[in-house]
């Protein structure tokens, strides 16, 4: 009970930082503008285009062919969104999330919470308002996404199925968005610096992304070396069947408790 | 626990690769009278206290704070830290900080408030409450991690060099302000300024290279009856040493090394008045000698003590 109400008030002030400080603005700006200028497009005609089958064999040559499947069997606009998205959750969330125990152990403002609270309920709680906050810009970027793609249906009767599929896609980016926050309750106990932590958590990610990429791997070997990173789960979550998205999901919430196990065994055992 | 030691440390030690920072510390801290813990730079009192709150591990032996090892949640608000180098969040008013820490501590929101209002009260900064902490001065943010100590009831207050960076006159008031407070609480204070040390603390513990070299009262350390401590303009020539033995009831004659000016003169208390007797010769032979001094102290200051007992021994 106590440990609930502590984490209740370390999470009410995290949020509060994170939303009244210029680097947590800085972010939904960014963010904000990001998907203004990427939503615009798709509603100015390309979600349309996308669709097309004429699209879907230069879709298929830069993704899969589920991806084109995807863009052609639901609602254009948010299938879109749901591939852009799923390629750049990654940098987002990492974005958003860096910053957990990283400014707490930096400037050792933990001193005045360790004599209060348990090591456990400080990390849960910045690990709890990374995602909050993660989240909260996941619910924006699939609500506008959602009213695009309301807006250029020319189809009638088919607003419940793109609200239910907006609602869908949303809640699979708020998923794939948690093992970032993981990987970076790992980091930033790890780095306790937030630029360091960004840094090595986008960098070492970006650098494994690549070298997974061109590795000259096939078969099993390239499946199972794919998932070193919840980056492997996105041709299944990018599939227009229920089935392996949710697999995928799934996947991700496993990510999340492995990395965030691993920050929790970093911040427990370390110096402050 | 009522009766546990408010501290109690066995064999305690701890490194910093191959620096011993803390190596076999067994004392024991009763509730009472403040109690100071000095010793010279790296000697390990901020490690000590590192300890003591959890926010290192001991490397050997172990560590109870309130009868409890310190990250024990029995332990949450019951101690309260004053650390040396910890930031408040950037942005945020420092009343809202503070009532968080309140909040924390299990106050209800709008008690907590309330409590924030009445410390910052106490370290006079009710003014600064809806101040960011990058809106002030070094002084100020030491005065509100001083005031984040008296949050609640905490039953021991450990303060690291609490005014350390206080203009003289916020200085004085925060050292009235422990005082005022310290029937409530026990402090543990460490400070290289020893004279507030001997102005605020009952008893003392002496740290030099990670090892207790001392914990006793003061009075009995500064030896306030049987020694006569000289600040000189000079150093004094080593003849004095000689004159002032021949002095009626004059045990020892020691001289400070050289630059520090010093001198100090042990005596045999004997009779009514002995003391006084003694301190006129003494003072007389002084004279007699052409030694001007500065200053006389009716035993020995805390920092002559603690010089002495962590001077180096080559």
């Amino acid at each position: 009970m106590r440990a609930r109400r502590h984490i209740g008030v370390l999470v009410r002030q995290d949020l509060r930082y994170t939303f009244s400080s210029a680097r947590g603005l800085l972010f939904l700006v960014f963010f904000g503008l990001f998907w203004g200028f990427v939503l615009s497009k798709l509603a100015g005609g390309l979600a349309d285009q996308l669709g097309t089958p004429q699209a879907g064999f230069l879709v298929t040559w830069l993704f899969d062919s589920n991806v084109a499947r995807l863009l052609q069997e639901r609602p254009p606009a948010l299938a879109a969104y749901l591939v852009v998205a799923a390629m750049l959750t990654p940098l987002f969330a990492m974005l958003a999330s860096c910053d957990q125990t990283a400014t707490d152990l930096g400037t050792r403002h933990i001193r005045f919470l360790i004599p209060r609270v348990g090591r456990a309920e400080i990390f849960v709680a910045r690990l709890v308002g990374a995602s909050i906050v993660t989240t909260f810009a996941q619910l924006l970027g699939g609500i506008a996404a959602t009213t695009v793609a309301l807006v250029v249906n020319k189809e009638a009767g088919q607003a419940g199925a793109i609200i239910s599929y907006g609602a869908q896609v949303t809640g699979f980016l708020i998923i794939y968005s948690l093992p970032m926050v993981g990987l970076m309750s790992l980091v930033s106990a790890g780095m306790a610096s937030v630029g360091l932590a960004l840094l090595v958590g986008l960098g070492g990610y970006g650098v494994l992304a690549a070298a997974l990429a061109l590795a000259p791997l096939k078969g099993a070997v390239a499946t199972i070396a794919s998932f070193l990173i919840p980056g492997g789960l996105k041709p299944y979550l990018l599939q227009p069947e229920l089935g392996p998205a949710l697999a995928a999901c799934a996947g991700a919430l496993g990510y999340f408790v492995l990395y965030s196990f691993l920050g929790w065994q970093v911040f427990r055992r370390r110096n402050t | 626990m009522p009766d546990a030691p408010i501290i109690k440390t066995e064999g305690l030690g701890r490194d910093f690769g191959r620096t011993r920072a803390l190596d076999s510390v067994d004392l024991t801290l009763e509730a009472g009278a403040p109690i100071g813990l000095v010793g010279p730079n790296g000697a390990g009192k901020t490690t000590f206290f590192s300890v003591l709150c959890g926010f290192l591990r001991p490397t050997r032996g172990s560590v109870e704070v309130l009868g409890r090892p310190p990250l024990h949640r029995d332990v949450h608000g019951r101690v309260a830290i004053l650390p040396q180098d910890a930031a408040f969040v950037r942005g945020v008013p420092v009343q809202s900080q503070l009532a968080m820490l309140a909040e924390l501590q299990g106050f209800s929101a709008k008690a907590a408030r309330a409590e924030a209002a009445r410390v910052l009260q106490l370290v006079l900064l009710a003014d600064a409450a809806k101040k960011a902490p990058e809106m002030l001065s070094h002084g100020m943010l030491k005065r509100i991690a001083i005031a984040q100590t008296f949050l609640g009831a905490p039953e021991v207050v450990l303060l690291d060099e609490p005014t350390a960076g206080l203009d003289p006159t916020t200085a004085s008031e925060m050292k009235n302000l422990i005082r005022s407070l310290d029937k409530e609480r026990t402090f543990v204070i460490s400070s290289h300024n020893l004279q507030d040390i001997e102005e605020l603390c009952g008893s003392v513990v002496i740290l030099d290279r990670g090892k207790i070299v001392e914990h006793r009262k003061v009075a009995e350390l500064v030896g306030r009856t049987s020694i006569l401590t000289f600040r000189l303009e000079a150093d004094p020539p080593e003849a004095i040493v000689a004159k002032l033995t021949s002095v009626a009831m004059v045990t020892r004659v020691e001289l400070g090394r050289p630059g520090e000016r010093r001198l100090a003169v042990h005596f045999r208390e004997e009779g009514e008045g002995g003391g006084n007797k003694t301190q006129i010769a003494v003072l007389q032979a002084l004279t007699a000698a052409g030694i001007n001094m500065i200053e006389m102290t009716r035993g020995q200051s805390l920092q002559d003590k603690v010089i002495e007992m962590t001077r180096p021994t080559s």
